[in-house]
This record gives structure tokens, C-alpha cells and sequence, in this order.
């Protein structure tokens, strides 16, 4: 007992000397508030993925950081955006190497895992302390995607969400009066609004079940479910949490209804086509989808034929009233590499572009993602349509997270159950093999998982 | 007879004339959809509705085409003659030279080539970032120091491939070097590098183009200064957060092919009335 | 002879050796990329087998190790040798023409020289089932052309004929061959009556063996290490890596996802390592038998 004492008085005597400091570079304890932080003229270096005609709109948001913060400049390094994350891998290289930028900037968390339990990114949370900000400012679903092994690795910075699109007119059509509210009706509206061609093939598809069809995969079916990824020690559920088998279920019977060759070739068909004006809802081939919120700009700006179309939250399975209304989400993220040459100077450009008003309301508007702080999304020059409140409310819901949830070893394990549904999907698993199948998952990603932390 | 000379021509002509279309059909296939809309690109209707020539325009707009091209050259044109120089003597030396262990040596210098790259680049960026700027003070990383300084210490693929042409020169002629008093320089000089010329052409423009055509190496290396970026990573994408512009990817595309296209039909000449030359002396 | 060698052994000692010895002790660790790597001895081989326990159970192991094995032995066995045989018939369609050549060459050159992530991009396009040129012909046939990168079955065939698409490097090697055989040799054989087959066997291809050898040895090391079209192709039609049902997936694809998906940077090692010895015996078997079939001209073979 008294030796404890002891250590909090020596604990809290360094917590002072470290203060007592002043500006500088943050040890792990305490860090120097905004205000107070050094303002000889730096160069700090920031790593993002702005290209093409986001660049521009970009740029401009930084020149108000240096309006603001005058002595210091940005040195903007733009990476490349491909088909596959190199961001992520040529930042680690870099860490590695002792060249790190001082601020990253990617435009998805998944290697969050690896950057906040690995120490690869610093803990935010001296800085947020020091100038009095905290991860719940911004929604309960934030911390799922920047917070892992108890680091604060990471700020958001504008999100995506995730929830129903479907077109009212064919819904008027075919006598529906609303959307969808259970996956019961999602499967009997799915039915009503096909049309096939005489020969058989899909015409117009009530809804497409198929994994990876745009932004669909196994996991936000079976969300409608409540299915767990994991339990609270870290095992993986799949075979027991009944929420899988019942979402793989439901989606082999829709596809089974369609003749999985039909639905195969009407995704071949249309899956280039997922980013481009000539997608397949906007263009009246699909009734009904699960996508992300920057869809309403994308209706707005493409041409197509007239769509009449409304959002609302993806339907939720009838004994699980409670998943209507949360749904994935998550997006960029901010935060400052281990080794940064400038830490304090880079927490400054990191809060700007996590919590800046006019930089998230300015950036929002150019690409439609969702603002993260209520002070942005309350904004009254947000120039989103309306159809765009819908995500506004996922992105509140405390249910909301980001998924495949992330893991000290990141999340490629999900690919697991990609394989899974894929050959699920093709018929290549029987029915009543399904639960020895997820069952058989559980141990792969588990062996995944156990082969990533080690002793 | 002339008649059937002619008749023989047209057939020759018809074949490659066909097949000709066969490996050329993708690259129109690429050229219809650089000058479609983002609208049109990849649905399935290849004849542009409008033809947007602008495309062109755009991606120099978007990107800074000449920057990168400059370096480009710079990286392609000093890692070639970095291999000629470097591998013309090594491969001399294990085709011309007789010595012991002289196969074991050479699968030691194909088993550089056997082992994949995903696990050696990391060791090797490691290198360039802390040991070899620890032990010589130069900046390596951010720079195309690590790609083209290698390659003037010998690359296996021309190593070999310069073998297979140098086993093939006759050894009379060697010998008559030999017989006058000369040493492998001499002969190195006088008779294996004239009578290869079309191979070390080869050898040349080949790694021309996989310098220009490397992706990955600048990818790696250059990620901390994008200034010095090569084209192949400038124009691998054409990806905003959420669109993609694929007119745009396949209109960068062929820009970027067409210098290298432009060189192999210039070099081609050189390349093969050397061989001829060779062939008609036996 | 070592003044020759130096500028490669200087090369090997100072940028190879290193990092190649520095992976092989990657093999035996758990390294994450992360924190410093641990010395776990052989279990990563004997994962890689299925002979390792894993949380108390027993014969755990790659589930994918046999499928990678499996499709990139498909892909060599199917793909080199008809990257040989068309490389060598074009290269000898070549030869015939006086004019008009270097167009000809310049075509089927070209599209060895379009960046693999475009190639690959196009070809999925080209084979799209429903939209895509190729399956649109076939109906004009009144065939119902296949899903192709939708199909498991089909998906690697589509690959093949990629490869067989850029195969303009390897005809300009085998146009230089056959260049460079003596004409005499031709007249020699033709005063003694041989046919245009007997030409071939007995001086087209034996000339040519130099060549060949060299295709089939780059061949094989690099269809060991087949990676940019698979890698494109799947992630761009399919889900991801692999696709459809693992169809795609390659050895080094499995590999590449193993060290930056999953940072399990000692697992790949062991992969690659593994895969370094199975083409280092290939390749000095096919060494040590090239004397019996491969004529040099007049070198020291």
C-alpha cells in the first residue's frame, strides 16, 4: 500500500517535471497545449490520397492550415491510389526506416490495428488531453476504428456510412408502400420488383445478394442479425452466433430464386460500373442496394434517367428490431507516425483536418462523405441533399461500428469468410454442411489471428 | 514461278495480317475506351458516343506528364547502360572463360532471381534507409539512387541472356586472338562484342523497358518525394476517394507506352540487320 | 577471370546476399513488421505442412498452401510451353516477309510493353461475359461463351491467354535465334532433299536450343512468381485476392498477402524460401541436363 503511494507521488513529480518543461517534444505522459506549442517556422510533411479533381479543393483546405498556422508550411506528398493499398505498406516501410511524414492520411483504417497496438502511430491521447478534446466528441462509433488495444492512434476525418437505397418509383409501381423494415420484406420485395428478359436472364434485379456487389459483403447481411465477429475474449463466432448461418441462409434462397447463373452474369454485367455514371441503380437496372452515403451526390451529379429514390437504414431481421437503424461505418483517418520530426507541429495539422469546422463542412461538400463532428454536420453551409440524412443518423447510432472489426493483427482475416461466402454462394457448400463450414471458420481465423500476436 | 511467288507472299501477308489483329485488337480496345466519357467507359459499347479527345488533354493537366517523364528517362536510360557495362564482362566470363565451380557459380547468379521479391524488399529498403546512409552519408531513400545504382553490378536476366548468345560464337575465332598473343580483354573486345551486337541490343532495350515499365521499385522508393516519381506511378491511377475515371487510366496508358513503342520500332532496325549480318557469315 | 566477375560479386555480396540470408532468418521467427523478430524455430514450415499445434489443437495449417501450390504448377505446365510454341511459330512467321516487317514486329511487340495493371485491367474487360467483346463473338457463333473471371474454371485460361498476349519479348529472342543460324547449314540441308519439317528438326530447332533453354528456365522462375495480372485481375473482377473461390490464387499472391494483409512476415519467407528451393532443383536439373539437348554454336558448353 504504501509502496503504491510511493509510485503515484514519483508518477505525478514526473508529470510535473515533464510539464514544468514546456514546449517540445510530447513524451508519452503529457503534451503541450495548442496554444502554447513552439512557433519557430517549420516544414512538416503530410501523406495523403488527394488526386485528380479532389486535389485542388484539397490544397485550398490547406492554405486556410496556413492562414492559420503561418510559420508552418506543409510539404504535401500525394501517393499514389490505386486498385490495392500501397499507402499503407510504403508507410510502414518508412516508419521502419526512419523517414516517417509527420502527419498520414489514409483514406481507410485498415491497418489501424497494426498503427495503434504496434506503436507505429503515436498516442494521441497527451495531445487530445492537453487541449481538451476527447474521442466521444465526435460519435460513439468513432472509437471502433481508431482506438485499438487501448491507444487513440487516430482521429477521424470525415467518415463513411453505410445504409438502403431504394427507387420510389418502381416501389410505387409494384404497390409498395414503403421500404423495407425486415429482411422478410427486403426478400419479398426483392421478388416483386425483378423483371425478367423473355429468355430468362435478369432484366432488372429486385435487389443483388451477391457478396461484393458494390459494397455488400456476408458481414452487413448478417449486422441485420446483430451477428457478432467476436466474443469478448477475442474468439471468433461464426459458427456460434446464429446470426451468420441465418444471413448466409437468407442470401443463398434469394440467389437460389434468381438462378445463380442469372444473378452471376447480371453482376458481371454491371460491376464495372459500380463508380461510374452508368451504374446500375442510377440507371434503373437495380430497385433497391446497400450503399455508402456518397451515392446521393453521385445521383445527383451523373446522368441518367430521371431517379426518384429514398435512403433509409438496411433492414434488420424481424426478431432483431434493434439492428434497424446501425449499420458500418468508418473511413480516413489521421495521425502522426512514430519518429515524426515535428510531433506537435503535426497534432496541430491533425486536429485541423479531424475537427476543423469549415475544413470538414468545405471537404464534405466536394466528396460527399459524412462530417464527423456535430458542430460540421449542423453546419448551415453543408450542401447535402436530403436524402443524405439518413447516414447522418447511422453515423450517430452508438449500435455503428467500423467492420471486420480491427485486431492488433488488422483485418485481413475477414478474407476468410469472403472464401467462404463465395463458394457458399456457388453452391459448393451444401446445406447441411454450412454450420460444420462456419464452425471450420472459426478455427482458420482464429489459427490467422494466433499466428499474427504470437507469444 | 512468279506467280506463285506472289501467291505465297499473300498468304504470308493474310496469316500476319491476322494474327497481327489478334495482338493488336486489346490495344484498339484500350485506345476506343480512352476516348469515351467516364459515362461510357467499361459498359460494353466500344464505338465512343461522344469521341473525347480532351482526355488526352486532361490527364497532362492532372498530372505532370513532363516532370515524369524526365525521370523516367533518367531512371531508364542509366540503369541500361549501368547492365551493358556490367554484365557484358560477367557474362563473358561464363561463357568464354573455362574455370572450376564455373556452373555453380552461375546457378548462384540465376538463384538471385528465384527468390521472390515481397520478401527481400523490405530487408533491402531497410539497407538504403539506415546502413548505406549510415556508412556513406547519402541520402538513398526519396531518390532513384537505389533503383539505378544496382544495376551497375550485373542483373541476372542479361547476365544470362548474353551467355546464350556469346556460347554460340564459334571458337575458331577466339582462337585466332588467342594464337596472335592476346588476352580475354582482347577478345572480349575484338571478337565477342562485335559479332553479339545484336544480343547486347537486346540486352539493352530490354532493360529500357523494364526500367521504364518498373512500378513497384519507385513505388517503394520514392514514396517519401513524389517529385522525383516515375511515370508508371504517375499514371497507374486515376482514382478519386469514391469514382474512378477509367477512360482517363487507359488514355494514360497509352501515353505511357508510346515512347518505349517509338524506341523498340527505331532500335528494332539496328538489332536485327545486326543479326543478319551475323548469320550471313555463319 | 575474378576482374570480369567483380562488378556481380560486389553486386551479390553488397545488395543480395544480405537481404536473401536476412529473409532466411526471417523463416525461422515470428516477425510482424512491427516489433523485433522471434525465434520460433521450424513452425512456420510446419504450419505450412499442417503439422503444428495451434491453441492446443493439433495438425493445424495453411488452409491455402495446396490450393497456391496447385494453381501456379496449372498456370506453368499450361502457360510456358504454349508461350514457347507461339513465340517460335510467330517469330518464324517473321522471317518469311520482305516487307512491311518492322510494322508487323512493332504489333506483336507492343503489347509485352502495356503496364501489367492496364493489360490486366483490359482483359477483364475483354472477357466480361456479358459486355465484354469476346463471349459477344462467341454468340455470333452461337456458342455461350463461359463467365470466364467469374467462373473458377475459367478464370485461369483467361490468364493464359493474357500471357499468350504478351508474349512480344520472347518472339523477338526467338527472331534473333533464328536469325542467327548459318544459311549454309539451310543450303547444306537442302541439297539433300529435306522437307520444310526435316529443315526444322534438324537445323531450325537445334539452333534454337540456346534460346529455348533460356525462355524455359525464365519461364519457369518467373511462373513460380507469377503475381501483377493475377493479382489485378482477381481484385478487380472478383472480391479480392484469389477470386473466384480461389481460383487466382497464385503462390505469390498467397505470399503477398501473407506478409502485408496479415503481417506474418516470417510465414512468407518460409514461403519463399520453400519456393526458392523447389526452383533452384528445377532449374539445376535442367541445367546440368542441358547438355544433351541444347547446341551452342561453338562456346565452351
Amino acid at each position: 500500500m504504501r509502496r503504491m503511494r510511493l509510485l503515484t507521488m514519483g508518477a505525478l513529480l514526473a508529470l510535473l517535471a515533464a510539464a514544468g518543461c514546456g514546449g517540445g517534444s510530447s513524451n508519452s505522459s503529457s503534451a503541450t497545449p495548442s496554444s502554447k506549442i513552439d512557433k519557430t517556422p517549420v516544414t512538416i510533411v503530410l501523406w495523403d490520397m488527394w488526386s485528380g479533381r479532389e486535389a485542388q479543393p484539397f490544397k485550398d483546405a490547406l492554405k486556410r492550415f496556413q492562414v492559420k498556422y503561418p510559420w508552418i508550411t506543409i510539404k504535401e506528398e500525394v501517393q499514389p491510389n490505386g486498385n490495392t493499398d500501397t499507402f499503407d505498406p510504403n508507410l510502414v516501410n518508412a516508419i521502419n526506416g526512419g523517414n516517417p511524414p509527420d502527419v498520414a492520411m489514409p483514406f481507410g483504417p485498415d491497418y489501424v490495428g497494426q498503427y495503434c497496438a504496434g506503436g507505429l502511430w503515436e498516442d494521441l491521447t497527451p495531445h487530445m488531453k492537453a487541449d481538451g478534446l476527447s474521442i466521444n466528441d465526435f460519435a460513439p462509433a468513432a472509437i471502433t476504428y481508431t482506438n485499438v488495444g487501448g491507444k487513440q492512434c487516430a482521429l477521424p476525418s470525415l467518415t463513411d456510412a453505410y445504409g438502403f437505397y431504394y427507387n420510389k418509383d418502381m416501389f410505387a409501381k409494384a404497390g409498395i408502400s414503403g421500404p423495407p423494415k425486415t429482411m422478410d420484406e427486403l426478400m419479398a420485395d426483392a421478388k416483386k420488383l425483378t423483371v425478367r428478359n423473355p429468355d430468362g436472364t435478369i432484366k432488372v434485379a429486385g435487389f443483388v445478394p451477391l457478396d461484393n456487389w458494390e459494397q455488400l459483403g456476408p458481414g452487413d447481411l448478417a449486422n441485420a442479425w446483430g451477428a457478432k465477429w467476436f466474443d469478448s475474449s477475442g474468439k471468433p463466432q461464426f459458427g456460434e452466433d446464429p446470426g451468420w448461418e441465418a444471413a448466409l441462409r437468407w442470401q443463398k434462397q434469394l440467389i437460389d430464386w434468381y438462378g445463380y447463373d442469372n444473378i452471376t452474369k447480371f453482376y458481371a454485367a454491371n460491376t464495372n460500373n459500380e463508380f461510374n455514371p452508368s451504374n446500375a441503380f442510377e440507371n434503373g437496372k437495380v430497385a433497391m442496394m446497400f450503399d455508402g452515403e456518397w451515392r446521393t451526390a453521385f445521383i445527383n451529379d451523373d446522368k441518367h434517367p430521371p431517379l426518384n429514390y429514398g435512403t433509409a437504414p438496411f433492414p434488420s431481421a424481424s426478431d432483431h428490431p434493434e439492428m434497424y437503424g446501425p449499420a458500418r461505418v468508418g473511413g480516413t483517418i489521421v495521425g502522426i507516425p512514430k519518429g515524426a520530426t515535428h510531433p506537435d507541429q503535426a497534432w496541430l495539422l491533425v486536429k485541423f483536418l479531424a475537427s476543423d469546422t469549415t475544413y470538414l463542412v468545405q471537404m464534405a461538400n466536394t466528396v460527399n462523405n459524412v462530417p464527423t463532428t456535430p458542430a460540421s454536420q449542423s453546419s448551415p453551409d453543408l450542401k447535402l441533399p436530403p436524402q443524405f440524412t439518413t447516414f447522418l443518423h447511422v453515423w450517430a447510432n452508438p449500435k455503428s461500428g467500423f467492420a471486420p472489426p480491427t485486431t492488433p493483427s488488422g483485418n485481413g482475416y475477414a478474407n476468410h469468410l469472403d472464401n467462404l461466402d463465395g463458394e457458399w454462394q456457388a453452391g459448393k457448400i451444401s446445406d447441411a454442411d454450412l454450420h460444420a463450414e462456419l464452425v471450420k471458420l472459426d478455427q482458420q481465423v482464429a489459427n490467422e489471428l494466433a499466428q499474427g500476436s504470437g507469444p | 514461278m512468279r506467280r506463285r511467288r506472289f501467291l505465297l507472299a499473300v498468304a504470308n501477308h493474310s496469316v500476319l495480317i491476322g494474327v497481327s489483329a489478334l495482338f493488336a485488337f486489346p490495344v484498339v480496345y484500350m485506345f476506343f475506351t480512352a476516348v469515351q466519357s467516364n459515362q461510357q467507359a467499361l459498359t460494353g459499347s466500344i464505338w465512343p458516343h461522344p469521341f473525347v479527345w480532351s482526355n488526352f488533354k486532361t490527364v497532362f493537366d492532372e498530372v505532370n506528364v513532363w516532370r515524369y517523364l524526365w525521370n523516367t528517362f533518367l531512371y531508364a536510360g542509366l540503369s541500361t547502360v549501368g547492365v551493358v557495362c556490367s554484365c557484358v564482362p560477367v557474362a563473358y566470363a561464363f561463357s568464354r572463360i573455362d574455370w572450376r565451380g564455373r556452373n555453380v557459380v552461375f546457378l548462384l547468379v540465376l538463384s538471385t532471381l528465384m527468390l521472390p521479391t515481397q520478401v527481400t524488399s523490405i530487408p533491402l529498403y531497410i539497407l538504403w534507409a539506415k546502413q548505406f546512409h549510415d556508412w556513406t552519408g547519402i541520402q538513398f531513400i526519396g531518390t532513384l539512387r537505389p533503383l539505378i545504382i544496382p544495376s551497375f553490378f550485373g542483373d541476372a536476366f542479361s547476365i544470362f541472356l548474353l551467355r546464350q548468345f556469346f556460347m554460340t560464337i564459334p571458337k575458331e575465332l577466339t582462337d585466332a586472338i588467342r594464337v596472335d598473343g592476346g588476352g580475354h580483354l582482347q577478345i572480349l573486345w575484338r571478337v565477342v562484342i562485335p559479332l553479339a551486337k545484336p544480343a547486347i541490343v537486346a540486352v539493352a532495350l530490354f532493360n529500357f523497358i523494364y526500367a521504364w515499365n518498373d512500378f513497384y521499385g519507385p513505388l517503394v522508393y520514392l514514396a517519401s518525394n513524389q517529385d522525383a516519381q516515375t511515370l508508371s506511378v504517375a499514371l497507374s491511377s486515376f482514382r478519386g476517394i469514391h469514382h474512378v475515371d477509367w477512360n482517363l487510366t487507359m488514355a494514360a496508358a497509352l501515353i505511357f507506352m508510346l515512347p518505349v513503342i517509338v524506341i523498340f520500332f527505331l532500335a528494332q532496325r539496328v538489332f536485327i540487320e545486326g543479326i543478319t549480318l551475323t548469320g550471313v557469315k555463319g | 577471370m575474378v576482374a570480369f566477375l567483380s562488378p556481380w560479386i560486389f553486386g551479390f555480396v553488397v545488395f543480395t546476399a544480405g537481404p536473401m540470408l536476412l529473409s532466411l532468418y526471417y523463416s525461422f521467427t515470428h516477425y510482424d513488421l512491427i516489433s523485433s523478430p522471434h525465434w520460433i524455430g521450424l513452425d512456420n514450415y510446419r504450419y505450412m505442412f499442417g503439422r503444428l499445434t495451434l491453441n492446443g489443437q493439433p495438425n493445424q495449417g495453411d488452409p491455402y498452401f495446396g490450393t497456391a501450390v496447385r494453381n501456379t504448377i496449372w498456370i506453368i505446365v499450361v502457360g510456358l510451353p504454349l508461350r514457347i510454341v507461339f513465340a517460335m511459330a510467330t517469330a518464324m512467321l517473321l522471317t518469311r516477309p520482305k516487307r512491311g516487317v518492322n510494322g508487323y514486329r512493332t504489333l506483336f511487340f507492343m503489347p509485352s510493353m502495356a503496364p501489367t495493371v492496364g493489360a490486366s485491367l483490359v482483359f477483364v474487360y475483354l472477357f466480361n461475359p456479358v459486355t465484354g467483346p469476346i463471349n459477344r463473338f462467341l454468340g455470333h457463333l452461337g456458342i455461350d461463351g463461359p463467365l470466364w473471371f467469374f467462373d473458377p474454371t475459367w478464370a485461369k485460361p483467361a490468364l493464359v491467354v493474357l500471357g499468350l498476349w504478351g508474349i512480344g519479348d520472347a518472339i523477338v529472342l526467338y527472331l534473333a535465334g533464328l536469325l542467327n543460324v548459318p544459311r549454309d547449314l539451310y543450303e547444306a540441308i537442302s541439297i539433300e532433299g529435306a522437307n520444310a519439317w526435316q529443315r526444322f528438326r534438324y537445323v531450325t530447332f537445334p539452333m534454337l536450343t540456346p534460346v529455348v533453354f533460356f525462355t524455359l528456365i525464365i519461364g519457369i522462375i518467373d511462373g513460380f512468381q507469377y503475381f501483377d495480372q493475377a493479382y489485378v485481375s482477381a481484385t478487380t473482377a472478383g472480391n479480392g485476392i484469389g477470386d473466384p473461390q480461389n481460383s487466382l490464387l497464385f503462390y505469390s499472391v498467397w505470399l503477398y498477402e501473407q506478409a502485408f494483409t496479415y503481417f506474418h512476415m516470417g510465414y512468407a519467407a518460409a514461403m519463399a524460401w520453400i519456393l526458392f528451393v523447389a526452383t533452384m532443383v528445377l532449374t539445376a536439373i535442367l541445367l546440368l541436363t542441358s547438355r544433351r539437348w541444347v547446341h551452342y554454336g561453338g562456346g565452351l558448353s
